[in-house]
């Protein structure tokens, strides 16, 4: 017989390895703890940045937003800081403010994350007050037998092509002059081979027409406008005397400055006066002789000129002007006839080809047909003599090539970051849309968020300048007004013309 | 058959001898130390690339908030006042500058004059409002900034890393065209593991006034 054998295990199983297991993973999760503690910190931080950067970009976005508003004609306020626009991750507002010398200061602030920043932009208008106007005669526009007034553009990089037609003769490029008036054009008879003629607009004032003599034609439209164009006022520059200036004894001259204030500015028979920008020149008289020539020269920079008394170009003098853009060069009379007592003498008589701007707003003003103007021209008259022909350049109403000058983006001039504003700064650094207690799907966009009320305001701010704000009145902030000088809605007489005039400061 | 007496009985309760032998003590403790040799050496690689990652990224996030405190300000500073005003390939640690305030009857108003500059020795950038007078205000923007840009061997008057620029230093300004300043900046440290850890940045910017 086989004994079995049997064996009992008995007792418990003791050991350690739970416990150092047990011990080894809290190890490791302590540390994956702290790395990932360390982790969220620095991403905390890192996002902080990034809310900082796309505040930065959303202000930026404001600013072209308030820029955009007004060259669509508007105030350039876009929403405001209790019902702000959205944009992207964040919130914005503009405010636009319309200081006396014609600037506009937009201000905006954006809100994204943690993220906060104020930033002022300071435009000015790209439209030229007087590119504006075209050919423009306060009181009336006159056309003399066979006279011309064509359009053209400096700013083409092309020559425009010339139709021929089907008898090979040409016609002017397509660019539309503009001739306006407060009052009435007449257009005197031409011939049947030289008509008399305006290839563009013919806008008279609201109670004028446009009459035309025989074989006399305007291309574009001869409605009235619907109401009176407000000249520009011109702001004259502080330069410093300089006394009387004749350019005499034949040869080239050059002015002595060419900033400053001459009492007289004379170009004597069988001389140069050659004035190379950039000048400022103010003159009481300037005056340029039978047998002178006067050289204009924009090539290197801008030449303003500013004539109170007589301004005169006579018969038999020339004019010469060797850089064709009319935007470069600004000849201003400034003096106002009641002033003086005695009528001012204005006389473009001279020969060649002037390329500039002319402005003036008191006096009447006759082109003969010796004289070739290309640019802008507004007096309180003008006639054209027989012959003579004006070309008007689209590029002196605003920057751009053929692009309607209303439309025209302001150009900026100074930009800055601000400090926050104090309810900014109060916020709590959380979503700003969740700290204002806003809803998020309440928010406009910015193309929908632009200020269309307009009431406004001139004021003297505690700072003591004056400044004036179109826009709305409830979101208006008067802690900055000390005295107010003037407010006006749309439905008052004078608002139109006041907004006109300050929108169209230079 | 046996008598009983012979048959052999296996006691009722054999008592069971718990414990290891000293071998199996051996092995353990070898197979343990093995394992806590293995951990601590992973702990301590991932603890160091940890560690550096953690240094790059904070270089990385130095060096951008560095560069947006000087882009911004340049940015708001007027072009005609930059000096000194060396253009590519020459370029400056220091530059002058003052910013816009607005506009004021049609002209535009500066600030003071303000400075951001590169302590070499320090490697700190500083930016100085109203430098060397007796209300300048001082301010850290940024430090552990190289001497030289990074490739930059030495001042030999050559352009080693093949940017455009000659000898320029961990914070180096040159100005390009009629509006924009190049700016860039290099930075360098040591991680806690003894590692180098280096971050450039370049950027360009246009004074809007």
């Amino acid at each position: 017989m086989h004994g079995s054998i049997a064996r009992e295990r008995t007792g418990s199983r003791r050991g350690g390895a739970l416990a150092a297991a047990l011990v080894v993973v809290t190890v490791m999760a302590m540390l994956s703890a702290a790395m990932l503690t360390l982790r969220g910190s620095m991403a905390k931080r890192q996002l902080g940045a990034l809310d900082a950067k796309r505040a930065f970009y959303i202000a930026e976005a404001g600013l072209a937003e308030g820029a955009a508003s007004l060259a669509l004609g508007g105030n350039g306020n876009v929403a405001s800081p209790t019902d702000p626009a959205r944009f992207g991750d964040g919130i914005f507002w503009t405010e636009a403010l319309v200081p006396i010398d014609g600037y506009t200061e937009l201000t905006s602030t954006a809100l994204s994350g943690s993220g906060r920043c104020t930033l002022q932009l300071v435009v000015r208008s790209a439209s030229d007050p007087i590119g504006n106007l075209g050919l423009f005669g306060d009181q009336t526009v006159a056309l003399g037998s066979q006279a011309k007034v064509l359009g053209y553009d400096s700013s083409a990089e092309e020559e425009p092509a010339v139709k021929v037609g089907m008898k090979g003769e040409t016609a002017e490029p397509d660019v539309p002059a503009r001739v306006a008036s407060n009052g009435m054009i007449t257009l005197a008879a031409g011939t049947k081979k030289h008509p008399t003629k305006i290839s563009g607009d013919a806008i008279p004032g609201p109670e004028g027409r446009v009459v035309l003599g025989l074989n006399s034609s305007v291309s574009g439209s001869t409605a009235p406008g619907s109401e009176a164009e407000v000249l520009p006022t011109i702001a004259l520059p502080s330069l410093p005397p300089i006394g009387t200036y004749v350019a005499m004894g034949g040869g080239t001259k050059t002015l002595p400055s060419n900033e400053g204030r001459y009492s007289t500015i004379r170009v004597q028979t069988g001389t140069v006066l050659s004035i190379a920008g950039p000048a400022q020149i103010q003159a009481v008289a300037f005056v340029v002789e039978a047998g002178a020539t006067l050289e204009l020269d924009t090539t290197l920079g801008g030449i303003e000129l500013y004539v109170e008394d007589d301004l005169v170009l006579a018969a038999g003098s020339t004019i010469v002007c060797p850089n064709p853009e009319a935007k470069s060069c600004s000849i201003y009379h400034t003096g106002d006839p009641s002033a003086y007592g005695t009528t001012p003498s204005l006389t473009l008589a001279a020969t060649g080809t002037l390329y500039a701007k002319v402005f003036a707003p008191h006096l009447t003003l006759t082109l003969p047909a010796s004289l070739d103007v290309y640019g802008a021209l507004a007096a309180r008259s003008v006639t054209l003599a027989s012959g003579a022909e004006f070309r008007y350049d689209i590029a002196t109403a605003s920057g751009g090539a053929g692009g309607a000058p209303e439309a025209a983006m302001p150009l900026p001039v100074a930009w800055r970051v601000l400090e926050l504003p104090e309810a900014v700064k109060s916020l709590a650094n959380v979503d700003p849309i969740k700290a204002l207690g806003l809803d998020k799907d309440a928010l406009r966009k910015p193309s929908d968020a632009h200020d269309e009320s307009t009431w406004l305001i001139c004021f003297t701010a505690i700072d003591g300048n004056n400044y004036t704000y179109i826009g709305s009145e409830s979101e208006f902030n008067y802690a900055k007004v000390a005295t107010v000088i003037t407010t006006a809605t749309p439905a008052d007489a004078n608002f139109t013309g006041m907004v006109q005039k300050l929108l169209k400061k230079p | 058959m046996r008598p009983q007496s012979a048959i052999h009985r296996i006691s009722p309760a054999r008592r069971t001898r718990s414990g290891f032998t000293l071998v199996e003590m051996l092995i353990a403790l070898t197979v343990l130390a093995l394992v806590v040799v293995n951990i601590t050496s992973l702990v301590r690689t991932a603890g160091k690339a940890f560690d550096s990652d953690a240094a790059s990224a904070r270089l990385e996030e130095m060096a951008a908030r560095t560069m947006d405190r000087v882009v911004i300000a340049l940015a708001g500073a007027s072009r005609n006042s930059l000096t000194p005003a060396n253009a590519m390939p020459l370029s400056n640690p220091e530059i002058n500058f003052r910013s816009s305030l607005g506009m004021e009857d049609g002209v535009m108003m500066l600030g003071t004059p303000e400075r951001i500059e590169l302590e070499p020795a320090t490697g700190i950038v500083r930016w100085t409002r109203d430098p060397g007078t007796s209300e300048q205000k001082t301010v850290a923007w940024g430090d552990l900034v190289r001497a030289l840009h990074d490739g930059e061997v030495d001042l030999n008057l050559w352009d080693d890393n093949d940017n455009g620029l000659v000898d320029e230093a961990g914070l180096a300004f040159a100005l390009v065209g009629e509006e924009g300043v190049r700016v860039q900046l290099s930075l360098e440290r040591t991680s806690e593991s003894g590692k180098q850890v280096l971050f450039a940045l370049e950027s360009m910017v246009n004074c809007r006034n």
